[in-house]
């Protein structure tokens, strides 16, 4: 449900979403194996975190933000640096977001 | 009544020398200058040590090296000041781990204030430490929680207001984010008490963050608003500003709004909104869900919530009960 909303914001955006993964294993999968110029990473996935998939597409240097429901203090140090879009938030909130990590 | 001694002490007993030794406590004793001549035996149990490897200044070396810093200079302080010393510090164990104890240092003063003696003693607190970080993890899963299905709330809405104009639905949206953010105040606090200031910048801060800063002017002094009525403060506010934004000050560049509060007396708090600048005011007839969800905040708080749509723009006065901050007024 949640992603479903995300991805019609999205579409409504002007995006194209390549894919959406609910799984850590699945979405280090599609980072290798997909093309996009931006990702999204719930901090929570399942009950794993997403920093592994945050770590490999740094690594690839494609930019990518985070949505959360922890609060910026529950993300460790590293990442806090990183864009931190709070959940719930406003499709235009989203559009910046995702403007100021392609920039 | 004399204290009850056992009536069989043991043999050689020295009753302090006893305690000292036996106490829970790591303990120690230091001279004026913060010398460290004496410590109990728990303290060379605990870190593997021998007396004169710790004596004097000697312990720096079973300090956490991160936390050393901080320890060394809020000890010289004390030391200075003749101030009792408190800090948690990681301590390093016979077997190289750290655990974290409270250390805190009394000193002992002769008439004229002069510090001749320093007390401290460093209890192991990893325990309540475990139970602190449970407590953290289980606050941020609460969170997580709450937020997604907030989420989830606005997914439904989505999907099933879809037919409803677009600006009913834009404002359903705001209040539900309005809300969240609401919660997020009360995320950092721990749900403790929190600042009004902090309360009305970060309300605002998503709205007005294309408003040059000199349409929005905000004075007053440091309140504390108690955790369970933050989250009104934060929705009444939203209101405000959004009404501000649609119809109000905020919709001319020319309009201001001016936000400022003042305590009349000790527990009450009078909180004003006014706007000047803006369109010509027209009073809703209507008494929208914002007005009513206005007026309802005063209840809640203990006082009254006034919406005064004057000529030259919107003023709202919200009388109530409040704590200042400890320490400070104006």
């Amino acid at each position: 449900m949640v992603a479903m909303l995300l991805e019609d914001m999205l579409n409504q955006l002007g995006c194209h979403v390549v894919e959406a993964a609910a799984r850590v294993d699945t979405a280090l999968k599609a980072v290798e194996s997909r093309i996009f110029d931006v990702a999204i990473l719930d901090v929570n996935l399942k009950g794993e975190t997403s920093y592994p998939v945050a770590d490999l597409l740094c690594l690839r240097n494609v930019p990518f933000l985070f949505a959360t429901g922890y609060g910026i203090q529950a993300i460790p140090e590293p990442y806090r640096q990183r864009i931190v879009l709070q959940k719930p938030f406003r499709k235009h909130e989203l559009e910046e977001a995702l403007l100021s990590a392609l920039k | 009544m004399s204290p009850k001694v056992p009536e069989t002490p043991l043999e050689g007993e020295n009753q302090f020398q006893l305690l000292a030794d036996f106490v829970p406590q790591l303990m120690w004793l230091a001279d004026r200058d913060g010398w460290i001549y004496w410590y109990n035996k728990r303290c060379y149990e605990y870190t593997g040590t021998t007396p004169e490897e710790i004596e004097g200044w000697g312990w720096k070396a079973v300090i956490e090296p991160e936390a050393l810093p901080a320890v060394v200079e809020g000890w010289s302080r004390s030391i200075a000041t003749g101030e009792p010393f408190e800090m948690v510090i990681p301590l390093k164990s016979a077997d190289e781990s750290f655990r974290p104890f409270l250390s805190r240092v009394q000193p002992l003063k002769d008439d004229d204030g002069n510090v001749l003696r320093w007390f401290g003693t460093n209890t192991d607190i990893s325990e309540q430490k475990l139970v602190e970080e449970r407590l953290q993890n289980l606050l941020n899963e609460l969170n997580h929680r709450v937020k997604n299905t907030l989420v989830t709330v606005q997914a439904i809405a989505s999907q099933s207001l879809r037919t409803l104009p677009r600006e009913n639905i834009e404002t359903f949206h705001d209040r539900l984010v309005a809300l969240s953010r609401a919660h997020d105040l009360l995320m950092q606090t721990n749900w403790e008490a929190m600042e009004l200031r902090e309360i009305v910048r970060q309300t605002l801060a998503p709205l007005c963050s294309k408003q040059p800063c000199d349409r929005l002017v905000i004075d007053g002094p440091e309140v504390l608003i108690a955790a369970d009525r933050a989250a009104s403060w934060s929705m009444a506010i939203h209101e405000l500003c959004m009404n501000a934004l649609k119809h109000g000050a905020f919709k001319l560049e020319t309009g201001q709004v001016n936000i400022a509060w003042l305590v009349p007396e000790e527990g009450r708090l009078r909180f004003r909104w006014s706007e000047h600048g803006g369109p010509p005011v027209a009073v809703s007839q209507r008494r929208g869900f914002g007005t009513r969800l206005i007026e309802n905040l005063g209840r809640e708080l203990a006082g009254k919530a006034t919406l005064l749509f004057e000529p030259e723009g919107l003023i709202c006065t919200i009388d109530a009960e409040a704590h200042l901050a400890p320490g400070r007024s104006s």
